[in-house]
């Protein structure tokens, strides 16, 4: 302090005005300053905001791209073909379904000499793959041109022998082999060499064998066999003419498109005349009825003389299955031939169709070469039957853990459980995913395939990388949130509470499960819900590991669903956005799924705060 | 009334306190506490903040358990004449004996029906009947049937401050202790709710017997046969209320009673 | 006291009650303990698998090869005797030379040869640019939050829904967010707007064009900082909160305005709580993949993101040239896009066939990249336990 300053105290006046000196634009400093903390506290308004409106500028044309393909579609007359197309797939599921029972009824009469075929094989594989050098490096020698000289020959053939009788020396005879045939066939097996082109006798005895087996058992069920055929060969002639149809509808669209893709100057080419393009196909109608009539016939016939009896009980019930689902399919197939005439191309194509075809559409297929569909469903359907199986298996074990962390685990129990929950969240998304494929996926099927366990619906599963699999490491990653929410909720029931209970002589257990648990239970609830946001915004566990098969889950198989492969709405953009070119229907569509997946993650949170804050109110 | 003569006819004490001493962890709480509680009598405790009454109290039905290094380390505590720190003595059995009501109202966020069945529900009972008739007579005992009947299935939460400690005294009694623990019942509450919780007690001495912890001594005067002194966790003076007020024997009691405490 | 001993009015219940108390008490510890057990077995099960690819039982006992070389496809090379050996791309001729009539086979693994250094720097890179953006934002914020903003202000209602929200929206959408601002829409000075750009703004000597940063570290840093920013937004607060309020009633009751008193009397105290906090925001923001798949990250890139082609100075140039190509070469690090750790092992998990050479690689970035995110996070975690000791107001 200087002297002067304390000697001559300045007025009340001045040291009050002081603090209005040097105004910018009508703005002090402290109100600036002020001012910069305001607007930077209003940057999560902002990026929200953002968010929606880069969003939408990216995805909005969507609806006009998708009109515009979608009336390409029936202009061109893909639509037409479509109308007896869609239906027509029904054939090649009924079809699979007779080939399984042909193909079990066959193999209750093939299978023995066929395993004793293949386990042969599989011997002479072996010493192959054991003796690959050698064989090559012989092959080559022989091959060579000039030819090698015959000492090198007979030293390598000689080296080839050594190493087949090593091999063969080493084989276990299987199961389907008698010890007999085992022994005859190491014999056999040591001359292996790539010089004789013959199988081994005994092998190919077994394989002849196999082939008059194969022959008996065709004959055996030959009219089952027959039908087969003649239902596979059923829609022949109606294919042949779709086919024809489709190649006109395909060229017309691939004119458009050409036209569309260089459209800077319409004047250059004419443009397609639709009216003109569609005769061939509406002009085909009545031959189109026909055929799909001819169709109907025929397969109505084939069933009618296919026998009921096959060689298993299960291809029995496949039979029966198909002879059930066979009048629904042609029911169906000629209702859409009854509906071609009202079919019109130039019918418009309205935005609550395009909205329909979108929220409502069953097909996501991109880059095909007959019509990109944009549907919805498949991408929903997985999203949130993974997060429901994530939330089914990680509720029950949070809410464990926080009821038994809060209330009864001791001080250094607790210590040691909560760190280790929370680091959880620390370990990112895309390591947990390859988890799920290097050792989920593995354990998972090794365990399906337990003798024990085939009471569980689809067990043994055929995917290792399926919904199950994403569901149980997407739980994992939902535990740390909604452990410490649904604690947090426990930690806030007053202790009056626990007094009132405790003086009444509840126990431990009634004192928690009677009035802590269900006083917390809407924080609970909560808890539960931000959980399931998490789970259904997280992308890359489920781009990893939940199989990424674009189609709705086949319900039928009951729960055993969870082990089938699905697509999700946060893969899916993943996935394909690095691949398509900005503005195109595609591009536009994956953004469309981002506003969505926006919009979900915005009702989530809203549903939480609801479900919170009518708990407060009840509480107060 | 005379409590010398009443002594001999009732039974023998329902709570008695024996030399007892009294630690939180290495603090001592309380100091070589005697008090008989008489059958179906109301026991006051008063004394300034922190002299140990509301331990006390919570001695008696063992809530001091609660806190982890709390023990008594001399002396014992009989109720119904069994030493309750006896290994064979069930807690949850002594607690619904020994009926207890804090000093903030606690009501569970359930309504007021299963707020009253709570006692009967987590020792067993299961038979609807039984449970509406005890749910029935708690809440006429507590003089909140005619107001409540209605409306069994409300939110206990939206009933007024004094209803639910009404509600809380009626959620004790349900389960028909012997002895009713009140720890500062009124303390929370306005007058007019604090007369309606004293004339309960006046009627509930008839069938309980009540000890309650106070710090207002009018309160003690009004609701209580007996009053006990206590003083930096020792026993002062236990008499019957009205010859503790008029002539106490202490002179520690008596400067407390005439406001010159030091 | 009269009564007979034998008389016990509070007998013990039935014995079943205590044994169902004790069974269902075991099973919560069961279920609680089921958690950490499947933890600590995912991450010992890294450990087993990644530490050895990580380290070595020699001086000096870490892999320098795997944390020092950029990625690069491995060639394994069969000899006719059965042997392997494996090399980088480069050295794959003179190998087959070397060996002769003796070669065999060649595979290739894509990406499983070398080492991590590539997508360590991206990650770093990307993680500092994101971590500067959300601190300024986000401190500047939860200030306002905690010191300006009076209770019922409706701007204050908005701001705390909004981050609320913020927090739970899907990563991915963050990144179709990041690709639509930073990649395809941010301001850039061009001399000639390309054809994308929203719109132009000429300055005369340059143009301001809204045509995007393209995908690079600072767009992949900015799409990043929003992803944290709630994140650092709580935290903040929180730290801010922690100050007792005494602090800021003696420092007004002194004179200081609020500025002053936010500047000398609360900062000082909350900055050590406010950085340890955000060091979980940086563990986040270099765990997460999504938001940089569009906006910043490569899946192969041979060359670290300073080690550009730059014309060579003239042998006579100025003091003035080496400096500005040195703040190119500099500035040149954020417009380039680069690898990173999280994309990295997205790619070796899910775009090459698993095989014993690919799992090493996958195995070894995946412990790397745990051991730096989870020692991230530990060091917050304990950071924030001492500074709550030494803290305690």
């Amino acid at each position: 302090m200087k002297a002067p300053a304390s000697t001559s105290r300045p007025s009340l006046g001045s040291l009050l005005l002081k603090k209005q000196q040097r105004p910018f634009l009508g703005i002090d400093k402290q109100r600036a300053i002020r001012l910069f903390f305001a607007s930077n506290s209003s940057v999560a308004i902002i990026v929200l905001v953002l968010i929606m409106l880069f969003l939408l500028r990216e995805g909005m044309d969507f609806l006009p791209t998708y009109r515009h393909e979608l009336e390409t579609y029936r202009r061109a007359g893909l639509e037409f073909c479509d109308i007896i197309n869609r239906p027509l797939a029904e054939h090649q599921a009924l079809c699979s379904k007779l080939r399984r029972a042909a193909s079990a009824s066959l193999n209750t009469l093939t299978h023995t000499a066929r395993t004793r075929r293949d386990a042969a094989y599989e011997l002479m594989r072996e010493v192959e793959e054991e003796t690959r050098l050698q064989r090559a490096i012989l092959s080559d020698a022989l091959a060579q041109i000039p030819a090698a000289s015959p000492e090198k020959l007979t030293r390598l053939r000689q080296e080839m022998r050594a190493a087949t009788t090593l091999a063969a020396a080493r084989l276990q005879t299987p199961a389907a082999l008698t010890p007999e045939e085992g022994r005859r066939l190491q014999r056999e097996l040591t001359l292996l060499n790539p010089e004789v082109p013959e199988l081994p006798p005994l092998l190919a005895a077994l394989s002849a064998d196999y082939i008059r087996v194969d022959r008996e058992a065709h004959a055996t069920f030959k009219p089952l066999v027959d039908a087969v055929e003649a239902f596979e060969a059923a829609p022949d002639a109606l294919h042949t003419l779709l086919d024809a149809m489709k190649k006109h509808a395909r060229e017309t669209k691939a004119h458009v498109t050409e036209l569309h893709g260089s459209g800077k100057e319409p004047s250059h080419s004419k443009p397609v005349d639709f009216d003109l393009s569609i005769v061939p196909l509406t002009s085909g109608i009545t031959e189109l009825t026909a055929k799909v009539e001819e169709y109907t016939l025929l397969a109505q016939k084939t069933a009618d003389t296919m026998p009921a009896a096959a060689g298993t009980p299960q291809a029995v019930a496949l039979l029966a299955e198909m002879r059930a689902r066979l009048p629904d399919h042609l029911a169906a197939m000629r209702q859409a031939a009854a509906s071609l005439p009202a079919w019109s191309h130039s019918k418009p194509v309205s935005y609550l169709e395009v909205a329909i075809a979108f929220f409502l559409g069953d097909a996501w297929i991109t880059n095909s070469s007959w019509q990109d569909f944009f549907g919805f469903v498949p991408l929903l359907t997985g999203s949130v039957l993974i997060a429901l199986i994530a939330v089914l298996i990680a509720t029950p074990f949070s809410v464990i853990a926080a009821i038994y962390t809060n209330q009864f685990a001791s001080e250094r129990e607790q210590e040691f459980i909560k760190p280790v929950i929370e680091f959880i969240q620390a370990i990112p998304s895309v390591v947990l995913g390859f988890i799920g494929i290097s050792l989920l996926g593995d354990a998972i099927k090794g365990v399906s395939e337990w003798g024990w366990l085939q009471w569980i619906p689809s067990f043994p599963i055929q995917e290792r990388l399926n919904m199950f699999n994403a569901a149980c490491l997407l739980a994992l990653m939902a535990v740390p949130t909604m452990y410490s929410l649904a604690e947090d909720a426990l930690n806030n029931v007053p202790r009056s509470y626990l007094d009132a209970s405790d003086a009444l002589g509840a126990t431990k257990l009634q004192t928690v499960f009677r009035v802590i648990v269900p006083a917390a239970k809407s924080g609970i609830a909560a808890a539960v819900l931000l959980g399931m946001g998490r789970v259904i915004g997280e992308t890359m566990v489920v781009l990893l590991v939940a199989g990424n098969r674009i189609a709705i889950p086949d319900f039928s198989a009951g729960p055993g669903v969870v082990f089938q492969p699905a697509h999700t709405l946060t893969g899916i953009i993943a996935q394909e956005l690095g691949e398509v070119s900005r503005g195109s229907a595609h591009w536009q569509a994956l953004f469309m799924v981002g506003i969505v997946l926006f919009l979900i993650s915005l009702l989530v949170n809203w549903c939480a705060r609801a479900f919170v804050r009518r708990f407060e109110l009840a509480k107060s | 009334m005379s409590a010398d003569s009443t002594a001999k006819t009732t039974p023998p004490p329902v709570v008695q306190v024996r030399d007892m001493d009294f630690c939180y962890g290495a603090s001592p709480a309380l100091f070589g506490i005697n008090l008989k509680v008489k059958y179906r009598r109301v026991t006051a405790l008063i004394g300034p903040s922190g002299c140990g009454k509301s331990t006390l109290l919570r001695c008696i039905n063992r809530m001091n358990d609660r806190v982890p290094s709390a023990r008594v380390t001399k002396g014992e505590v009989l109720v119904k004449g069994k030493n309750i720190h006896d290994a064979d003595v069930d807690l949850t059995q002594l607690r619904k004996q020994v009926g207890m009501v804090f000093q903030k109202s606690n009501p569970f966020p359930k309504s007021i029906y299963e707020n009253v069945a709570y006692g009967l529900r987590i020792h067993g009972e299961k038979n609807k009947s039984v449970l509406d008739e005890a749910v029935e007579r708690s809440l006429r005992q507590s003089a909140l049937w005619d107001e409540l009947k209605d409306r069994l299935n409300a939110n206990a939460l939206a009933l007024s401050g004094g209803q639910q400690q009404r509600l809380c005294i009626a959620r004790a009694i349900a389960t028909l202790p012997d002895v009713l623990l009140m720890d500062e019942p009124c303390s929370a509450l306005d007058p007019i709710a604090t007369l309606k919780i004293e004339e309960l007690m006046h009627r509930l001495a008839q069938e309980y017997t009540i000890v309650i912890v106070t710090h207002n001594m009018q309160q003690a005067v009004r609701v209580s046969d007996y009053t006990a002194f206590l003083h930096l966790g020792k026993l002062v003076e236990f008499a019957p209320t009205a010859e503790f007020f008029t002539n106490p024997l202490e002179k520690l009691t008596e400067s407390y009673l005439r406001g010159t405490f030091s | 006291m009269n009564q007979p001993a034998t008389a016990n009015p509070f007998a013990g219940m039935k014995s079943r009650d205590a044994l169902r108390e004790t069974i269902v008490r075991w099973l919560l510890r069961l279920g609680t303990f089921f958690i950490v057990a499947v933890t600590v077995a995912i991450l010992a099960h890294i450990m087993v698998k990644g530490a050895p690819v990580a380290f070595r039982s020699t001086w000096p006992f870490v892999n320098v090869q795997f944390l020092t070389e950029l990625p690069s496809t491995l060639h394994v090379i069969e000899d006719v005797k059965g042997g392997r050996i494996e090399v980088e791309v480069n050295r794959a001729d003179q190998v087959k030379a070397q060996l002769g009539d003796a070669f065999h086979s060649e595979t290739t693994i894509s990406y499983s040869g070398g080492g991590i250094l590539g997508p360590i720097v991206g990650t770093a890179l990307l993680v500092t640019v994101s971590i500067s953006i959300a601190l300024f934002l986000g401190v500047a914020c939860a200030i306002y939050l905690s010191e300006y903003a009076r209770h019922g202000n409706p701007l204050i209602e908005w701001v705390r829904l909004a981050i609320l929200n913020l927090a739970g929206v899907p990563s991915v959408v963050f990144g179709l967010f990041g690709l639509g601002a930073f990649v395809l829409t941010a301001p850039v000075f061009v001399d000639v707007p390309a054809d994308r750009s929203v719109f132009a703004i000429p300055l005369g000597f340059t143009t301001l064009s809204f045509e995007g940063w393209d995908t690079c570290v600072l767009s992949g840093g900015f799409t990043l900082a929003f992803v944290i920013l709630p994140v650092i937004i709580t935290a903040s607060e929180q730290c801010l909160q922690a100050v007792p309020q005494g602090f800021r009633e003696t420092s007004m009751a002194l004179g200081a305005t609020r500025w002053q008193t936010i500047r000398y009397s609360v900062l000082p105290f909350a900055t050590p709580g406010i950085l340890t906090s955000s060091i979980l925001g940086i563990a986040r923001a270099a765990g997460e993949t999504a938001p940089i798949m569009f906006t910043a990250a490569l899946a192969f890139k041979d060359k670290l993101p300073w080690q550009k082609d730059l014309p060579p100075l003239p042998a006579d140039a100025s003091i003035f040239a080496h400096w500005e190509q040195s703040v190119s070469r500099f500035l040149g690090i954020f417009t380039e896009s680069v690898q990173a750790l999280p994309y990295h092992i997205y790619t070796l998990a899910a775009k090459i066939p698993q095989n014993e050479y690919s799992e090493r690689a996958q195995y070894g970035s995946v412990f790397v990249f745990l051991v730096l995110v989870a020692s991230l996070a530990a060091s917050s975690v304990l950071l924030r336990k001492r500074l709550r000791a030494k803290y305690r107001w």
